[in-house]
């Protein structure tokens, strides 16, 4: 103690805002962080709570938690715990941390290898290999000084790759304006752009809310769920740890949190500025209902990235029917066998109409016959035609409904609206690809120094073939799972926070705490909000079916419950049976546009942190409170918060 | 002293708010639930507890003078901690009245969940850290 009050900010090898800075660039993983702009986008108000959750992590993790773990020499969750309660919580603590990492670094992979997929046309598959490998060879040979440069360049890229076209985007719609400041003329503009759309009626509830309203997508309790969990799982994400807690000084590692807060806290005000001006500009177009026909031209590079759909269609699934049938597929039929092994392709061609599905069929044969032919033009001139006359919009308009924008697809479209289009797109490649090579990499890393092998009191090994191992299982990840990389971020968030948060927290610090009490506490945690997420996901109707009083369900619900049970039991025939066994499974496990019977209070899966840090913290305190702590630092434990 | 007593008089006025239980009390006639809502019944209860926390800490430091620097630690991890939740989670669930004003084009709650709240947790994390090291320097020098 008296060394650090004699030298509270001596340990300054780099600036601490230099630390900030790396730490900031790999606090938070990249599908999640390029993900906002869309989320915001898509819910407004309500997903602003993302932001704030992230911030609040950053925060929790450098001024409560890494101090800690400096003060106990660690630069690891597993390396603190071995060092104050011994070998089988830093076991449990491993366990968990390898368990979260895969997932994570499967979501980088699987984000930026469609990045560079965009960027430079070569097969996701190929791209997925390829940024693995990068990965691999970022965690064996870089050291930890190369990386923290390399984290701080990636902060700068992304800082650049927002603000840079926000800049752009701004002055185009307002001339010479400071955007972070001036977008609230933009939120007034789309405000009366929403209110016209909505006294024209032609809106789609599912879809559209209004963009400043709160509570429209997200309830109150929604929000209060997303916001701890995404705050408390930030708060022990082991990259941000590790980043944070190699200064040896609680102090200094205080002071580097903060300024990591701050450079984090500028990322994240650019995201609405920046949403703002993008959704007044595609507002606009669908408020002027331009011709599907006439699209300009910004809209391809979104609609080629796979995370942009019109009526279900797009460039990429054009593309991939392309191959298909140059390939030698030569109907629906064929084609559905030819993405067999692609999930998502597939899924995306049977929820087409046929009538679709004949249309991008011969345009791909068109194409393949023609390669010189703009998919551009052909699309727009036979596909969408096809697609709005089987959705039956008869002025064959765009509409707010039938342009359907996924989280991370926002970011592809954001270039497209600058004069720069070409040089912004590389920018953002070139951050994405660097923000998630040194966030995968810092993940394994941390992996490989748990420390919980070696005795105490001795420098822990690192263990590079588990980082390796650990990169393996990711890709397996982001070869398997390729969509909706928010909720599995999130997800994996909420587990880590449930099993680690109460640990951490009150486990390091509360000198009552015992070895038997944070490992009670990890484990009931981490079971906890582990069991939620599977149950529902996987065994919704046996999840319903055995807390049915704590759903949310509505008392029409449970009549629409019993109807359709009845009905999947003792239906007509087969087919009636088999429609009401989907409607029962949709109604129980949920759909896009409304909430499954599957639930506790109606708390989303991926927000189930609530659920599970009481539980690891009610765990500490009784376990604790029944037995004998078996190392007592209590002098210690208490110089410390 | 007379921070436990303040904090005890607000607890139970919460819950009487909450409860209802005015009407054994002879206070029918004021309701002051429709007015204050969960939200307001809530900050009373919370300001109840910190004055409760408050004063049973300052109690506790005056007894145990050696664990003077762990309590003030504490204290602060905690104020901290409440501070960040109202600026995280209690920002964005009070933002509909705010929204009522606007303020070059901004409806001031959509700005406090987008601006506002981040600011404040990035100074809250400064004022933490410097106090924090404050304390611990404080401590050593005791020591």
């Amino acid at each position: 103690m008296s060394d650090i009050a004699a030298h509270p900010v001596a340990e300054r090898s780099t600036p601490l805002s230099l630390a900030g800075l790396s730490a900031a660039g790999r606090a938070v993983p990249v599908s999640l962080l390029a993900a906002l702009p869309g989320l915001v986008y898509f819910a407004g108000y309500d997903h602003l709570a993302y932001g704030l959750g992230i911030l609040a992590g950053v925060v929790l993790a450098g001024l409560l938690i890494a101090p800690k773990l400096s003060a106990l020499g660690a630069s690891s969750a597993a390396g603190a715990l071995r060092e104050r309660h011994g070998r089988t919580a830093a076991a449990v603590a491993a366990l968990i941390l390898v368990l979260t990492t895969i997932p994570l670094i499967g979501a980088e992979v699987s984000f930026i290898a469609r990045v560079a997929a965009n960027a430079v046309a070569v097969p996701e598959t190929w791209a997925v290999l390829g940024m693995a490998l990068l990965i691999a060879l970022a965690t064996v040979a870089l050291g930890e000084a190369p990386l923290r440069v390399l984290s701080a360049i990636a902060y700068l890229l992304l800082a650049a790759s927002l603000i840079v076209p926000l800049c752009l985007i701004a002055v185009k719609a307002q001339g010479l304006v400071f955007p972070h400041f001036a977008f609230g003329h933009a939120l007034a503009d789309l405000h009366g752009i929403e209110e016209q759309l909505l006294e024209a009626g032609v809106v789609d509830f599912d879809t559209f809310s209004a963009h400043t309203a709160p509570f429209i997508r997200l309830s109150q309790l929604d929000v209060f769920a997303l916001v701890v969990t995404l705050a408390l799982g930030v708060a022990v994400l082991p990259q941000l740890l590790a980043a944070l807690a190699t200064r040896k000084r609680p102090a200094v590692t205080r002071l580097a949190g903060a300024w990591t807060a701050l450079f984090m806290m500028l990322l994240l005000v650019t995201v609405p500025a920046l949403v703002a001006f993008v959704k007044l500009e595609i507002y606009g177009l669908v408020a002027k209902a331009t011709p599907l026909a006439e699209l300009p031209a910004w809209l391809e590079a979104p609609l080629r990235s796979g995370f942009v759909h019109l009526y279900g269609t797009s460039l990429h699934l054009l593309d991939q029917v392309t191959d298909a049938v140059r390939a030698g597929s030569e109907n629906a039929d064929a084609i559905a066998g030819a993405f067999s092994a692609d999930t998502q392709a597939l899924g995306r061609w049977q929820a087409l109409d046929p009538q679709i599905q004949e249309a991008m069929v011969a345009s791909a044969r068109t194409l393949v016959a023609e390669p010189s032919a703009s998919s551009w033009t052909i699309y727009l001139t036979s596909v969408l035609p096809a697609a709005s006359a089987a959705a039956g919009n008869e002025t064959a308009a765009l509409t707010q409904a039938a342009l359907v924008i996924e989280p991370l697809g926002l970011v592809f479209a954001i270039p497209a609206l600058t004069e720069h289009p070409a040089e912004i797109s590389l920018l953002f490649a070139a951050a994405a690809v660097c923000a998630g090579v040194v966030m995968a990499a810092s993940l394994a890393r941390s992996v490989s120094d748990l420390g919980f092998a070696a005795p105490s009191g001795e420098k822990s090994r690192s263990h590079p073939l588990l980082a390796l191992v650990v990169v393996a299982a990711a890709v397996g990840v982001a070869l398997l799972r390729r969509e909706d990389l928010v909720t599995l971020v999130v997800c994996v968030f909420a587990i880590a926070a449930a099993g680690l948060f109460p640990a951490l927290s009150v486990g390091l610090s509360w000198r009552r705490a015992t070895a038997a009490g944070v490992v009670a506490a990890m484990i009931a945690g981490a079971g906890t909000t582990g069991y939620y997420i599977v149950a529902t996901t996987f065994f919704p109707a046996t999840f319903y079916a055995t807390w049915p009083q704590l759903s949310n369900a509505g008392e029409a619900a449970i009549e629409e419950f019993s109807t359709l049970e009845t009905e999947a039991r003792e239906g007509e025939n087969d087919e009636a049976r088999e429609i009401a066994a989907k409607a029962l499974q949709d109604l129980i496990g949920g759909t896009p546009s409304r909430e499954g019977l599957a639930n506790w209070a109606g708390v989303d899966r991926a927000s189930s942190a609530v659920f599970g840090v009481p539980a690891g913290l009610l765990a500490l305190l009784l376990v604790s409170a029944v037995t004998p702590s078996r190392r007592r630092r209590s002098e210690a434990g208490d110089a410390q918060p | 002293m007379i921070e436990i007593v303040l904090g005890l008089l607000l607890v139970a006025g919460a819950f009487i708010i909450l409860t209802g239980a005015g009407d054994t009390l002879g206070l029918s006639n004021i309701d002051f639930f429709p007015l204050l809502g969960y939200g307001g019944t809530g900050f009373i209860l919370a300001l109840g507890i910190l004055l409760i926390a408050a004063g049973l800490s300052r109690r506790a430091m005056q007894r145990h003078h050696e664990r003077r620097h762990t309590i003030r630690s504490a204290r602060l991890t905690a104020a901290a901690f409440l501070g960040a939740a109202s600026l995280a989670v209690g920002l964005p669930l009070a933002a509909e009245p705010f929204n009522l004003l606007r303020l070059e084009g901004f409806p001031v709650g959509y700005y406090l969940a987008a601006q506002g709240g981040l600011i404040g947790l990035v100074i809250l994390a400064f004022v933490w850290a410097g106090r924090q090291n404050r304390i611990d320097a404080e401590g050593a020098g005791n020591e």
